[in-house]
């Protein structure tokens, strides 16, 4: 079963933001566990969504 | 004051009204782009909101530019005028380009250029660079995921309502509310930026002490600067960020903007210069995110993210040079 593009763009985005943790500053960290965090959400939330709805790759090759 | 600093502050503010002529027309990209107002009406109206940004912001950014880029003992008038040299350079051939390039980062890169050309590496201080830097890349990536967010909120909370031509007039009347907080936090974050530079200078030239704060002449003279240029243009890049990267509707235009006031606020208030550019490009692509990622224009996009790539070393290399026949003299 594959996913869509848009949990992986999200889920790259959550790994930038994660990725720039040791360069951050210490008093704007949270910036980066805030935002990974939301990216993370979103990129599960659609790739639940994609799964449920039939809408994801995998699955349009099987119909 | 003498002629040198008189001079230099005439740039800056000549700097300050290219961000405006430059960035400042990002604020009303979206208005026009969803026909909210007419573009006449929106620069009048996103100039007045730049200018009135100093009531309601404190000066955290400007004391960042000022400060924390280039030790202060390196600072001189030479070193200031060629940073600024620089980076106007650098905005210039990219406004001729069409580039929604950063002013911000321009002058940053243009301030480190010209430190560097006269006393080597040393002169910078790494801390306050790399705050920079890392907001760089995270404010594009604040304004993907506030404006997502957002809209996901907006669809949730209206999707059983089915009259969408009130809603939609309903929206375009609040994207004249998400646009004066934007321009308000483009007001505070950009035109700091060259309440900073002068600051620098007046600290330089002995005229205000280090600890001093910024005197309320450069910060209203500054908003002025960037509230004139506001008026007096920037539509290719109000065209490439308001039509070209994806087609809005109203409720986009709407949560593009707060998305992107949010993020500015926060930053103003911390003191972390950042492009306004960057982060309404991607509150745009956060809002364009949620119908498909095939509804953003990656091609534009793309070349958006090697203007932001190229622009510090770019500024950079133009102060450098621009400094060095001062370092023959000196």
């Amino acid at each position: 079963m594959r996913v869509g593009r848009r949990p992986l763009f999200f889920a790259a985005l959550a790994a930038i933001c994660l990725g720039l943790v040791p360069a951050t500053p210490a008093e704007f960290r949270w910036v980066n566990f805030t935002m990974a965090g939301l990216a993370l959400l979103w990129a599960v939330a659609i790739g639940i969504e994609e799964i449920a709805a039939g809408r994801g790759p995998g699955r349009r090759r099987q119909s | 004051m003498s002629v040198a600093v008189v001079l230099i502050i005439a740039i800056a503010l000549a700097f300050d009204f290219f961000n405006g002529f430059h960035d400042a027309a990002n604020s009303i990209a979206t208005v026009v782009s969803t026909r909210v107002l007419a573009p006449r009406l929106a620069v009048v109206w996103a100039a007045f909101f730049n200018f009135v940004a100093f009531v309601i912001f404190g000066t955290a950014v400007a004391a960042t530019i000022g400060k924390d880029v280039v030790h202060q003992d390196v600072l001189s008038n030479s070193v200031i005028f060629a940073g600024l040299v620089g980076a106007i350079v650098w905005d210039v051939v990219t406004w001729y380009l069409g580039l929604p390039t950063s002013s911000s980062h321009a002058l940053v890169g243009g301030m480190a250029g010209a430190a560097v050309a006269a006393a080597g590496w040393e002169a910078l201080i790494t801390s306050g660079l790399r705050k920079i830097a890392v907001f760089i890349v995270l404010s594009p990536i604040i304004g993907v995921l506030l404006g997502f967010t957002l809209m996901v909120i907006v669809y949730w909370a209206f999707h059983r309502y089915h009259k969408v031509d009130k809603l939609n007039r309903g929206f375009r009347r609040m994207q004249l509310v998400s646009a004066a907080a934007f321009s308000l936090g483009h007001g505070a974050n950009d035109a700091q930026k060259t309440m900073g530079v002068i600051l620098a200078l007046l600290i330089a030239n002995k005229i205000v002490s280090p600890t001093a704060g910024v005197p309320l002449w450069v910060v209203l003279s500054a908003h002025t600067a960037i509230g004139l240029g506001t008026l007096f243009g920037g539509w290719r890049i109000v065209h490439t960020v308001g039509s070209k990267i994806t087609k809005l509707q109203p409720v986009q235009g709407m949560c593009a903007e707060t998305a992107a006031a949010a993020a500015l606020f926060f930053t103003a208030h911390a003191g972390i210069p950042v492009s306004t550019t960057h982060t309404i490009t991607g509150a745009i692509v956060g809002t364009g995110t949620t119908q498909r990622l095939s509804a953003v224009r990656w091609g534009v996009a793309q070349r958006v993210v090697w203007a932001w790539v190229l622009t510090i070393p770019g500024a950079f290399a133009v102060a450098w040079l621009v400094y060095l026949p001062f370092k023959g003299f000196s």
